[in-house]
């Protein structure tokens, strides 16, 4: 057993008796690389957004962990992700967010490929003039295709190309709002934002499972969403988070709200649900608007994290929302805010030499206990 | 003397298009000038050809299709689908 680890076993544990990750989590920069190849890539992580290209050839080139992704919207309405690599000279082949009208084409030596990754062309690959040669098997060169599946928006990749297909992956989150399962519309400009925090990215997912912090940290939810008011959810190794019965919703000037979501169960009336989808992925569902939250992780102890907020077609598109839009975008925010004083905190806490990976408590630290042992599990096996 | 004239002109006319991104307008002129070299220097008219057909493919330009097909024929391209 390496020095890694040695902690890991403890964090196995149940939660009355087990103990967080240890330091190295959040400050190796091995265990950064090593999370990286077997949390980040080697599952379903999120890298963007599909809202970001919204039309056919909108192409965004995305740095994940220093893997060079692209990600661009098909003729048929579907997004692919690539490695943004030509399969020639290895030049990167997007560096700027924008539209393709026709195929990619490498600015090196203009191989093209199509939407959908294929090899279309090879100028004076054979000579001057002459574009194919024996030796160059287009059905052999097309781009390196990443597994991707769009869900709620948000585009999550699995890297490594190993892991369950998503529906099989996150079947029991999809289960569970199944109710939600039905077209949303992206807020417009006022209704993204990005936050950089110097933390590392496990510990915004951890703060996010947990609603112990809530009457310290978002006082102002006293007033009408206590402590009691919550419950946690629990899945293990799948997600975990927490959720609240007494979700009002947000009022313009005149009284008006947000349309609903169509057809939810009584249970939404009052009802809202804040997920972490592991490894990186917030969410959170309302009857009348949801939101994602996707951790990029920068580096060992950056992250930024990128906020989008969606509701339904009217809520979205009616000028006569863009005013509530705005104050909802502009809550969230002072919420998501309040909570970066805890992760930036939490992430200095960790360079206490004697820090022992914490104790948790055994009643309301379970969802964030969940992580930490899927995270385990992830790096250091089922041993 | 009269094609380095000519050869001038067509560089210099590509420049120009170059320096406005009139994608339209490369294509048209790698195009022309492939037809122009095509019953003489069959070798610099694929050249031309390919340069149009790599910009016409890059724009979503109408033009790919029918300047591949000229590429195959002559045995410098495979029928590869454009999307």
């Amino acid at each position: 057993m390496n020095k890694f680890d040695a902690g890991l076993s403890e964090v196995k544990k149940s939660v009355n008796l087990a103990k967080g990750l240890p330091n190295a989590h959040y400050v190796d920069p091995k265990m950064f690389e090593r999370e990286r190849d077997s949390v980040l890539f080697a599952n379903w992580a999120g890298i963007g957004f599909g809202k970001d290209i919204p039309e056919a050839g909108d192409v965004m080139p995305i740095d994940f962990l220093g893997m060079p992704l692209v990600a661009v919207r098909d003729n048929d309405g579907a997004i692919n992700v690539f490695q943004n690599t030509c399969r020639h000279r290895g030049m990167i082949l997007v560096q700027e967010k924008g539209k393709l009208r026709g195929t990619f084409r490498c600015p090196y030596h203009s191989w093209c490929y199509s939407l959908e990754g294929k090899l279309v062309t090879t100028p004076h690959v054979g000579g001057p003039g002459q574009n194919t040669h024996e030796d160059i098997k287009r059905d052999e060169l097309s781009l390196v295709k990443i597994n991707t599946y769009v869900w709620r928006d948000v585009i999550f990749v699995n890297v490594s190309g190993d892991a369950e297909p998503f529906e099989i992956y996150a079947k029991d989150v999809m289960e569970r709002w199944r109710e939600f399962d039905q077209p949303i519309f992206y807020g417009g400009p006022e209704s993204s934002f990005k936050l950089k925090v110097q933390t590392n990215w496990k510990l915004a997912v951890e703060n996010y499972c947990e609603s112990y912090h809530l009457p310290w940290v978002h006082p102002d939810l006293n007033s009408y969403s206590r402590l009691e008011d919550h419950y946690h959810i629990e899945e293990k190794g799948l997600y975990s988070g927490q959720g609240t019965y007494v979700y009002q919703q947000l009022k313009g000037e005149k009284g008006e709200i947000f349309p609903d979501f169509s057809d939810l169960s009584e249970h939404w009336d009052k009802g809202a649900e804040y997920i972490s989808l592991y490894p990186n992925v917030l969410f959170g569902v309302h009857r009348d608007h949801c939101y994602a939250i996707l951790l990029e992780p920068a580096a060992m102890e950056k992250t930024i994290e990128h906020i989008a907020i969606y509701y339904t077609q009217d809520g979205a598109q009616n000028e006569k929302y863009s005013a509530l839009r705005q104050k909802n975008a502009a809550q969230w925010k002072s919420v998501f805010v309040e909570d970066i004083f805890v992760v930036e905190g939490m992430q200095k806490g960790r360079h206490g030499h004697q820090f022992d990976g914490g104790k948790f408590s055994p009643i309301m630290d379970s969802p964030t206990h969940l992580f930490h042992h899927w995270v385990a599990t992830q790096v250091g096996g089922n041993g | 003397m009269a094609e380095d004239k000519s050869t001038d002109a067509l560089n210099e006319a590509l420049l120009n298009a170059h320096a406005v991104n009139d994608f339209s307008k490369i294509i048209e002129l790698y195009f022309k000038a492939a037809q122009k070299a095509l019953s003489t220097d069959i070798d610099s008219a694929c050249f031309l050809f390919t340069q149009a057909y790599v910009y016409s493919l890059e724009n979503g330009h109408p033009k790919a299709e029918e300047i591949r097909d000229i590429l195959v024929l002559h045995g410098r391209e495979v029928s590869t689908p454009i999307n």
